[in-house]
């Protein structure tokens, strides 16, 4: 099929042999690519319940069809497997060029199974696979292991200390960019693999290309021109979302007690910009430019994330940003989460200051030293082997389970759900754990992009679903989730405050009936809204495909089908759709509220067509499973 | 005296971050003043997130908020990402 490599290859790392993957064209029609075919592909390998230290635990690295169509902000790749802090399927995607390197060199994917002899790297070129020794690389940080295997042309994706020592959290980077969450680097180092390395002259034939260059014009000019992602997003990076956050009661304070830091102006996106920031930068082909360039140590360095700045800043209650600049560049040279290594030290202040666990770490403590704390735990090294597990781990072993703030064994992102009802049904709900993006990321309606009340439940189920699904196909498609803001319209953005607007926002959580009848019956929208969901177009201009907004939708309820099908095999039950007892039973001490989860979670299975959190067979024959 | 701080893009189009006035009977009357003082237009600052004391005004009273002195008002552009 155009658009794609056509080639996937299963490489055994125990037995050391290297075979073609076959993949269909119905399955690149039924699942796209990314993590959605990434997902099928864990369905088809794993019959049983498995570990995921396992040697039996496949990673599936994946491209996608707009990878190489220059299409805007379409880089990202994707790697599934069995997460160490879940036990469930997770899928982490990533920027860096490594994903646009590995199509070059003529595959779409690869599924590493097996655990190496000894610590091992992939090559793969122009069509070739070879498994090399790694032993001179190992205990690398991940810069220089990226600076040191292969050549500076191939695309590197590594893992560092962190992965290497189990660290549940740990990723793989790519270029400075990170597959951060749920600890598929620790899946890497299971299997010693230090990391592969990819390149080529493979070119995919594109459908077609005239149509293509057209709309990849027009959808360049809309993210430029949209209030979020051409004005809020370049100015300020994702971090310009601290203050919304932080007005609205929806900034992760102090482990999840407060939606609302008083330091929280030392920590924004006006001060990274205006004190730290030394220019933009982002990946290939994205016109948005989020990225963030600052200094650590005199070098010029990735800037943190919105989600960054608020685990290790207002959860932790630091305002000293330069803390957090630092400790972000070592959690990406150690090859780790920032979000869960944030939350676990938020988890192991709270039992410190209970008496649960004398660890020494404070909240507000001016001299923490968040540097010191990132090595101990990349090398397990004192307390450090400990917060290495994550939230969940450690309040089996030291109690507090109703303050370790997970779902399903991922922490949750920066946005405290008790101000944004539907968000805290999407982490509750949501495939891979407490994931904002898995989740549906209902919180950009609920008072960050639009103005929808945070606080009722109603619509929230039909909503939520719409946008998983949404997300679920994009990601598939390889576009970076970043630029399904610009699907808001952008007057809705920008004029919030006119009585149409104010009416509409009042009315829009009356509309998830609707919604969710369209969820139903998506073969009404037996059309395309280029201007609005471009997605689908530019799929079809590149593969030659004929995808309807309604069948590109129903690919993404049929990823989280899938996903929710192999979690179904893992174990998982409708007991894990649940948030942290904190966030039900303890109200947030700036808005007074709680999730009030039971009602939307029975919306949300019944939408679905699940029953207990299962997925019917009905559901499975639609969905073509 | 109220105190009213620019965040997000309407920082990007101001002379200063934050600002003094007294004498402003509400909202609206007060952004007239911040447009005075800080070049951005009254239309665009109407179409900003406004928050009193931290409460929303389409919690209150919209831009009839009356404002008595002591006030500090937060002036957010909308955002999204992460």
């Amino acid at each position: 099929m155009k658009g794609y490599a056509n080639r996937f290859a299963k490489i055994d790392l125990t037995t050391q042999t290297i075979e073609d993957y076959p993949v269909s064209d119905e399955y690149r029609k039924l699942y796209l690519g990314g993590k959605i075919l990434a997902a099928r592909i864990v369905y088809d390998i794993l019959k049983e319940k498995t570990d995921a230290y396992s040697p039996d635990n496949p990673i599936v690295i994946t491209t996608s069809p707009l990878n190489m169509s220059n299409a805007p902000s379409t880089s990202r790749f994707n790697v599934s497997t069995i997460s160490p802090l879940t036990n469930l399927l997770t899928s982490s995607n990533c920027g860096g060029n490594f994903g646009l390197k590995l199509k070059q060199a003529g595959f779409d994917g690869l599924i590493i199974v097996g655990k190496a002899e000894k610590p091992t790297y992939i090559k793969v070129k122009d069509g070739n696979i070879e498994l090399l020794d790694a032993t001179p690389f190992w205990g690398m940080l991940t810069g220089e292991a990226q600076e040191k295997m292969g050549a500076k042309t191939e695309g590197k994706f590594v893992i560092g200390p962190a992965g290497e020592n189990l660290v549940r959290y740990a990723g793989v980077v790519s270029q400075e960019r990170i597959a951060g969450r749920n600890g598929v680097g620790a899946v890497f180092g299971s299997k010693l693999l230090k990391g592969i390395v990819a390149g080529g002259s493979f070119k995919p034939e594109i459908a077609e290309p005239e149509k293509l260059k057209e709309l990849i014009k027009k959808w360049a000019k809309h993210l430029t021109e949209h209030p979020l992602t051409g004005k809020q997003l370049p100015n300020y990076g994702t971090a310009g979302l601290i203050t919304p956050m932080n007005f609205k009661n929806l900034l992760a304070t102090r482990n999840y007690k407060d939606g609302r830091y008083e330091d929280f102006e030392k920590i924004s996106g006006e001060t990274l910009r205006e004190k730290y920031l030394v220019k933009n930068k982002g990946c290939i082909t994205c016109p948005i430019q989020c990225g963030r360039v600052v200094k650590v140590e005199g070098k010029e360095v990735k800037g943190p994330e919105v989600e960054t700045v608020t685990l290790l800043g207002s959860n932790l209650l630091n305002s000293d940003m330069q803390k957090i600049l630092d400790a972000n560049y070592y959690c990406d040279e150690y090859g780790m989460d920032t979000i869960s290594f944030g939350s676990a030290i938020g988890f192991a202040m709270e039992l410190n200051e209970k008496g649960m666990w004398d660890c020494g770490l404070n909240f507000g403590d001016p001299d923490m030293d968040l540097v010191g704390i990132a090595k101990a735990v990349a090398y397990r090294e004192g307390i450090g082997n400990e917060l290495a597990d994550g939230t969940r781990k450690m309040s089996e072993k030291f109690g507090g389970k109703e303050f370790a703030i997970n779902v399903k064994g991922l922490e949750l992102a920066a946005y405290e759900p008790r101000a944004a009802q539907g968000m805290g049904l999407g982490y509750a709900t949501a495939n891979r754990g407490g994931c904002h993006l898995n989740g549906g990321y209902l919180v950009v309606m609920e008072g960050l992009g639009l103005n929808v009340s945070g606080m009722t439940t109603k619509g929230k189920a039909a909503f939520g679903i719409f946008f998983q699904d949404l997300m679920e196909a994009i990601s598939a498609g390889g576009s970076c989730l970043f630029t399904s803001y610009a699907v808001l319209p952008g007057y809705a953005i920008s004029h919030q405050n006119s009585k149409l607007l104010r009416a509409i926002f009042k009315l829009i959580p009356y509309f998830g009936g609707a919604v969710g009848l369209a969820h139903k019956f998506l073969g009404i929208l037996a059309f395309n809204l280029p201007s609005m969901v471009p997605y689908p177009v530019a799929i079809n201009y590149v593969t030659g495909m004929k995808l309807t907004l309604g069948e590109y939708l129903r690919i993404g309820e049929r990823g989280y089908n899938l996903e929710r099908l192999v979690n179904i095999r893992q174990g998982l039950t409708s007991d894990d759709d649940t948030l942290p007892k904190r966030l039900l039973e303890e109200p947030q001490i700036s808005n007074k509220s709680v999730v009030r989860l039971d009602k939307m979670k029975n919306s949300y299975y019944k939408i679905r067509g699940w029953k207990d959190g299962v997925p019917t067979e009905r559901v499975r024959r639609k969905l073509k499973i | 005296m109220i105190t009213v701080s620019l965040y997000g893009l309407y920082r990007l189009k101001a002379t200063d971050a934050k600002y003094e006035f007294e004498g402003a009977k509400d909202v609206k009357h007060l952004l007239t003043m911040v447009e005075q003082a800080s070049g951005i237009p009254y239309k665009e600052l109407k179409q900003a997130v406004i928050f009193v004391n931290g409460s929303p005004i389409d919690q209150l009273d919209m831009f009839s908020t009356k404002l008595h002195g002591g006030e500090v008002i937060s002036i957010v552009s909308p955002a999204s990402g992460g």
